[in-house]
């Protein structure tokens, strides 16, 4: 279990994130909503210890980062490294030396090419192979199903049912609804760094039209758009 | 165009401020440093004046970067985008042009103006697709993205090992030796993405021993070829060849360190600068490895902890 207890971030005078509190049992699928720079990312940051914060993050099986495995929105590649050597660069990065990279490329990725030449939607389902090749106990997926093709996301879709049965930890953002809908047990609603709601299944729907309320068509007037 | 270069301006001034120094400190030392090592330069190496034109002709070149062209080609009219890019690439070679002018080379100043020119409209390829093997894979990091980016250089620098041979010049084999080293030790010069170290399930200390570890066997695999014609050919120096082994292995020892001590935007410069006093003054290694070591630790600690 992952217990977060008053968590808080700042950048100078800016504080992004305030007095958070949630907890990530095993089994569960989390999701976390919110607009553009309600703090999303940051809270991802902090939980997988890339940046620091105020307050506590408790994880009882020990070194939370070392059994992470975090996708960020963008996966940044090194240049001049393939699909494959990436993944041995992934897996020798948690010790992990005997894998069939080929045999678990199930998104059937051109390994011998450069990651970098690759389209934004193969980056992202690299470095989620990368991740799932870890073997990690918890899994924080930003964005997990941008730019990704149809048929991949009910892949990864399937792929979270199975982390969720294999008792892993998920945690996940999007702005798709649908695919929260579908995978996730709990949401997250943060908004101006606070979480100022968090439901399960059965009120996701509260969360959705709080989302969309607040007077998009005035905002669209103000564009005059001619 | 004006508020192109007021902005580059801006860049460059933050550039000292996240380097944790006030501009109007920071250019007397860059411009005190680079006049002196160009100086010193010219004073200790044969034939400098070439060597000098093919250094700077290499930076103009290599801060010629492909996506920032981009974007000034897509903003800007198509004769603006011209006189920018040209321009840009004369203000890099201004530095090292004044020092040739300086030291009387004027025909040399004149080349690599020319070649600036030259530079300018060369259109320089985004993503490389064409996959270079390499000896390196089964730990992919620096060497294998460095060796794909110099693996032109290793034909030429076996070459000249090989006149050393041919030409009975044991320095010439040992310059190949050091061509290498620096070579190696120029794959370091770039910081890793915070998500590349924060992967590791390792110590500070584990994480740093292993990266030296590979720096070690990766060099020591691409010096073979030219330490065994030099033990082979001047068994007798073989002392004096396994000592540049030796020192030149502490060489990229300390910019493994290096790499991993500092992160602040600016630190191939930094490298550049201790690199070119180590060159000159190796037993300063004595002092900077264990410092430099000191503040990766430091570093990696916040990141893998």
């Amino acid at each position: 279990m992952i217990s977060i207890t008053s968590l808080s971030k700042s950048y100078g005078q800016n504080q992004v994130l305030k007095d958070i509190s949630l907890s990530f049992n095993p089994g569960e699928i989390h999701g976390v909503v919110g607009e553009n720079g309600a703090g999303k990312t940051t809270l991802f940051n902090a939980i997988a210890g890339i940046d620091g914060f105020e307050g506590t993050i408790d994880y009882a099986k020990g070194n939370l980062k070392d059994v992470i495995g975090f996708l960020p929105t963008d996966p940044y590649f090194l240049s001049k490294i393939t699909g494959k050597e990436y993944l041995r660069l992934i897996c020798n990065a948690r010790n992990i030396k005997t894998i069939d990279i080929r045999e678990k490329n199930i998104f059937d990725l051109p390994l011998d090419q450069y990651a970098e030449t690759y389209s934004t939607g193969m980056q992202k389902k690299l470095a989620l192979s990368g991740i799932l090749m870890q073997e990690n106990d918890v899994f924080i997926l930003d964005e997990p199903f941008n730019g990704v093709d149809i048929y991949s996301n009910t892949i990864i879709n399937q792929i979270l049912f199975r982390l969720k049965e294999l008792n892993k930890i998920v945690i996940l953002s999007s702005h798709i609804f649908s695919t929260l809908y579908e995978t996730c047990d709990y949401l997250h609603y943060l908004k101006d760094g606070r979480i100022i709601k968090s439901v399960d299944k059965t009120e996701f729907q509260t969360i959705e039209k709080e989302m969309q309320g607040a007077g998009i068509q005035t905002k669209i007037d103000k564009l005059n758009l001619k | 165009m004006k508020y192109y270069y007021q902005l580059q301006y801006r860049r460059i001034y933050r550039v000292f401020k996240d380097f944790g120094t006030e501009p109007i400190i920071g250019w007397p030392i860059i411009i005190f440093l680079f006049c002196w090592i160009s100086l010193s330069f010219f004073d200790q190496v044969l034939y400098a004046n070439y060597i000098y034109v093919l250094i700077a002709v290499m930076f103009v070149y290599s801060f010629n970067n492909a996506k920032h062209k981009e974007f000034l080609q897509q903003h800007f009219l198509a004769s603006r985008f011209k006189v920018i890019v040209v321009l840009n690439n004369i203000i890099k070679a201004t530095p090292f042009g004044f020092i040739l002018v300086f030291k009387g080379f004027l025909i040399e100043a004149s080349v690599l103006y020319i070649i600036t020119l030259f530079i300018s409209f060369i259109k320089k390829k985004k993503k490389q697709t064409i996959i270079i093997p390499t000896p390196f894979g089964k730990y992919p990091t620096e060497f294998i993205i460095g060796f794909r980016k110099t693996f032109w250089v290793f034909p030429l620098i076996y070459s000249l090992a090989g006149i050393a041979i041919y030409k009975e010049n044991y320095n010439l084999g040992i310059f190949a030796l050091i061509l290498i080293l620096l070579v190696c030790s120029g794959y370091y010069t770039k910081p890793d993405p915070q998500y590349y170290i924060w992967i590791h399930a390792k110590s500070p200390k584990e994480f740093l021993k292993n990266k030296i570890i590979i720096a070690l066997k990766n060099s020591l695999l691409l010096m073979i070829p030219v330490l065994v014609l030099l033990i082979v050919f001047y068994s007798k120096e073989a002392h004096i060849t396994l000592l540049f082994l030796v020192v030149g292995w502490l060489y990229i020892v300390m910019y493994v360190l290096m790499k991993h001590a500092f992160e602040y935007y600016g630190l191939g410069i930094f490298q550049g600068i201790v690199g070119v006093l180590c060159l000159l003054f190796p037993p300063l290694m004595i002092i900077t490895i264990p410092y430099f070591y000191k503040e990766a630790i430091h570093n990696l600690n916040r990141i893998l902890q």
